[in-house]
């Protein structure tokens, strides 16, 4: 089952096409790699599908649906995702950060908002501990109580991850999580892909490393001067001459 | 300090003041100006402190209260209790509106649209004789029947003060669960909270709506105790004079804009030291405060107690285990 589809995105940043009419599908429970050389258009691709971006022609559909709105309504659409530089609130603690993807997940509507709002007031609503601390368990995490700012660059990435696996899924995007992670981090992340997989969440993965990428992906797209100039299964894009001249020549 | 423990403390501390100002009419004037200031400050931290908007529209959030409680008070007597929740809905709907129409702007625009509105407000109350009795203000405001119970001033200070307890433990539970995480967050990535699905800007709408009410409470406290409303009590003066308090009690906790309205009222109207060049003497002493502990007294204090701890598990370690 397609999980996201995209048609025809078209991007151009002040009269520099970025992107030109590219188009690819991710099942769900599946593991999409996308690759391509720096200023590619992979990030803006990302953006784009998020919201985070505008794009000027092209339809984005997510389990069938056109996906548009606001970066939040997209979230309750079933979508999340990391950032290539990581995105927390540098004064909340590590749990905090990842608690924040809950707190998304369970403040879809204005009701709910209200809702949340008058319990927090309340009584001091023990925010699902249990939940938080499982997912900062898989990921190789600890020490949640260490402000958001104090902690290495692979760890926010794991954080990060961490908060996204909270909502709940339908699509995942990670652009390069494994850039800075250290080896525990890279293998925990593996796992913890692998198992989403498992569960039909559908992945779409940046990462220069192709190594790791090809290892993990179940198809793959080239991206170059903004178009996909190859896409397929693992085992034919590295037989493809193109990617092989393009891409693993150039590792 | 456990959620419980800071519960048990600030009850005990909040009865020992209400016991300290029994004892003189004057301490009571005092105290019911703490009660005021601290609402206020509360209405104000609760945007400010975890969603990062500031609001300057307080001295009308506050006049509201007052007002339609004189209002009332004057016009339907019988419906004096009624007054409680239309004041809140009128301050809410006008922040919620102020929030909603700077809500893709930043937070310089919000800060001066509320500033004009409490401006505007102001003028308002001095220019309207017939609505708000101009000057002048109005007067004779009668004591609301409660279940068939009428408190007697002494009774009311005491609300009053159990008002700023519940507040204050509610906002500070508030902190830390989900709503006041996403709150945190997008103050300090709205990137990041948007990507986890959390409505950010109904988030900060809904946080100056709840600041505005309790703004509101403020209000009425002072018209119920006072039994009279002025124009001039709400000049944006309020605004600035309430704005230090927060800050200088600690933004780490809603208590410490508790104790800032606290230490603004001893500073300034308890010693006779600061009565002439109080005001200056004030700002002065808050510039100090914020270069020696820029978390604010309660920051400091919480910062101090941490090194004493430590100190002293320093000096319990024997000497050759170093
Ligand atoms: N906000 C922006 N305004 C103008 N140009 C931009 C903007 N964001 C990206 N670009 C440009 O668009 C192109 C694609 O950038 P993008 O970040 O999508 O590349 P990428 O494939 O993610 O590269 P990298 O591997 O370095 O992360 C680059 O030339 C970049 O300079
Ligand atoms: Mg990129």
């Amino acid at each position: 089952m397609t999980a996201l589809r995209c048609t025809d995105i078209r991007k151009a940043y002040g009269g520099v096409d970025v992107l030109q009419g590219v188009g690819f599908a991710v099942s769900a429970g599946e593991i999409f790699g996308l690759c391509g050389a720096n200023g590619a258009g992979k990030t803006t691709l990302m953006d784009i599908i998020g919201g985070q971006q505008t794009h000027d022609t092209g339809v984005i559909e997510l389990d069938g649906r056109t996906l548009v709105g606001d970066v939040a309504s997209r979230a309750h659409a079933g979508l999340a995702r990391t950032f290539q530089r990581p995105q927390v609130a540098a004064d909340l603690t590590l749990r905090e950060n990842i608690a924040l993807g809950l707190a998304g997940a369970r403040l879809g509507s204005v009701g709910q908002l209200v809702r949340g709002f008058v319990a927090g007031m309340l009584a001091r609503t023990t925010v699902a501990i249990e939940l938080v601390e499982t997912a900062a368990t898989d990921l190789s995490l600890d020490r949640l109580d260490r402000r958001a700012g104090d902690v290495t660059f692979g760890e926010l990435r794991l954080v990060e991850l961490a908060r996204a696996l909270l909502q709940r899924p339908r699509l995942i995007m990670l652009d390069e999580p494994f850039s800075g992670v250290g080896d525990n981090g890279i293998e925990a992340i593996v796992e913890a892909l692998r198992r989403l997989r498992a569960r039909g969440c559908a992945i779409l993965l940046i990462d220069h490393n192709v190594d790791l990428l090809t290892a993990l992906a179940d198809r793959m797209a080239l991206l170059a001067q903004g178009e996909i100039v190859v896409t397929g299964t693992v085992a034919a894009c590295l037989a493809d001459e193109v990617f092989r001249r393009i891409y693993v020549g150039a590792v | 300090m456990s959620a419980a423990r800071e519960r048990a403390t600030t009850l005990a501390l909040s009865v020992g003041f209400l016991l300290y100002i029994e004892s003189s009419a004057y301490l009571q004037d005092l105290g019911t100006l703490v009660i005021v200031y601290a609402l206020l400050a509360l209405g104000m931290y609760l945007p400010l402190a975890l969603c990062g908007s500031l609001s300057l529209a307080y001295n009308a959030y506050a006049a509201i209260g007052a007002y339609v409680v004189a209002i009332f008070s004057r016009s339907a007597p019988d419906l004096l209790m009624l007054a409680v929740p239309v004041a809140i809905l009128i301050s809410m709907v006008t922040a919620a509106l102020l929030g909603f129409v700077t809500r893709r702007l930043s937070g310089f625009h919000l800060a001066v649209a509320t500033m004009m509105f409490g401006i505007a407000v102001h003028t308002w109350l001095l220019n309207t004789d017939a609505v708000t009795g101009g000057a002048t203000g109005i007067g004779d405001i009668q004591t609301p029947v409660v279940f068939g119970w009428t408190p007697d001033r002494s009774s009311l200070i005491g609300l009053g003060v159990m008002l700023v307890w519940l507040i204050a433990t509610a906002i500070a539970g508030l902190r830390g669960s989900l709503v006041g995480i996403a709150m945190r967050a997008q103050r300090e990535s709205e990137l990041a909270a948007a990507a986890s699905g959390v409505p950010t800007a109904a988030l900060r709408i809904l946080a100056l709506a709840a600041g505005s009410a309790i703004a509101t409470l403020a209000g009425m406290v002072l018209a119920l105790v006072n039994h009279f409303v002025l124009p001039d009590s709400f000049t944006i003066k309020l605004v600035f004079l309430v704005l230090f308090m927060p800050v200088l009690g600690g933004l780490a906790t809603p208590w410490g804009a508790v104790l800032g309205a606290l230490v603004v009222v001893a500073f300034t109207f308890g010693f006779d030291f600061f009565q002439g060049p109080g005001g200056l003497t004030f700002g002065l002493l808050t510039l100090g405060v914020l270069l020696v502990a820029p978390a604010g007294l309660l920051g400091g204090l919480a910062a101090l107690g941490l090194r004493l701890r430590r100190g002293f598990a320093a000096a319990r370690v024997p000497k050759g285990a170093r």
